[in-house]
């Protein structure tokens, strides 16, 4: 897997957004039709479309990260903006 | 020569029209503005969490009705200031890694893929910078990362503050989700 170029990403930006619109169950024949006309670019949306599914999947970035400061404040004395400050042990 | 206190509402229009100069004085009252209510919060409730929604939504009650009829639209003010609070974030989680490695912070590649949770605080920051390059190519996919991933509105709040259907906002969401997925584990296989 390997990270998206800028040129990549504007390349293939407006077609993930037209295939992220339709059902998934039309995908095959909408990537079938793009193969016709650019093979490669139909193969990095179809990868791309694929890693979605498994991000879905993962719930990938679903979790605030703030559950992790209010578990790591339980453990650590560090200031934080959004929580007060732990009680210093004596 | 400076402008005397200038507007929030002309900051963010100087801003939207590039002028780098406008946009960092905009991070820096906002980001002050932000730590002020999120230790007000503190002072108040304890040893109570405070959640980045309530804040955001605190910043611009106050600051609309300090500036008025000129402040910018909701949408604006809070795309921007969760852009802010990110950058308040990063910088508590940029703290605690100084601290927990004796000052030196360095951003590097992940080596493990960690699933659905994001709880490293390396990866947090990594994450921060991936949005900073996608903020280059869209702007309207970093901001419903910082509205949803960072200060943990709903698609459906998202979607009332930007102006767009919720099923857009959505879409957005899975864009930003991809790129910012081939950023965070690019050395990996998929």
């Amino acid at each position: 897997m390997s990270k998206l170029s800028p040129d990549e990403w504007r390349k293939v930006s407006p077609y993930l957004d037209e295939a992220l619109e339709i059902v998934p169950e039309e995908r095959g024949a909408w990537l079938l039709s793009l193969t016709n006309k650019d093979a490669r670019l139909a193969s990095l949306v179809q990868a791309l479309l694929d890693e979605q599914q498994k991000l879905k999947q993962e719930s990938f970035l679903e979790r605030s990260p703030r559950h992790a400061w209010e578990r790591n404040l339980l453990t650590e004395n560090v200031a934080s903006p959004f929580h007060a400050e732990p009680r210093q042990k004596r | 020569m400076e402008t005397n206190n200038p507007t929030i509402g002309t900051l963010i229009t100087l801003a939207e029209g590039g002028d780098e100069a406008s946009a960092e004085k905009l991070f820096t009252l906002l980001y002050r503005e932000l730590h002020r209510l999120a230790k007000r919060q503190l002072a108040r409730q304890g040893d109570v969490s405070v959640s980045p929604t309530t804040l955001i939504h605190e910043a611009y009650l106050d600051m609309a009705g300090q500036e008025g009829q000129t402040f910018p639209d909701r949408g604006r003010f809070m795309a921007y200031a969760a852009k802010v609070m990110r950058g308040l974030i990063i910088d508590h989680v940029r703290n605690r890694l100084a601290v927990k490695r004796g000052g030196a912070f360095e951003l590097t590649s992940l080596t493990s893929n960690v699933g659905g949770a994001i709880n490293d605080d390396k990866e947090l920051a990594q994450i921060s910078q991936a949005l900073d390059e996608l903020a280059q190519l869209d702007s309207s996919l970093s901001q419903i990362v910082d509205l949803k991933f960072f200060c943990g509105f709903s698609f459906n709040e998202i979607a009332a503050m930007l102006g767009v259907s919720e099923r857009t906002a959505q879409r957005k969401w899975e864009k930003a989700r991809i790129y910012l997925h081939r950023s965070l584990r690019s050395d990996l296989p998929l």
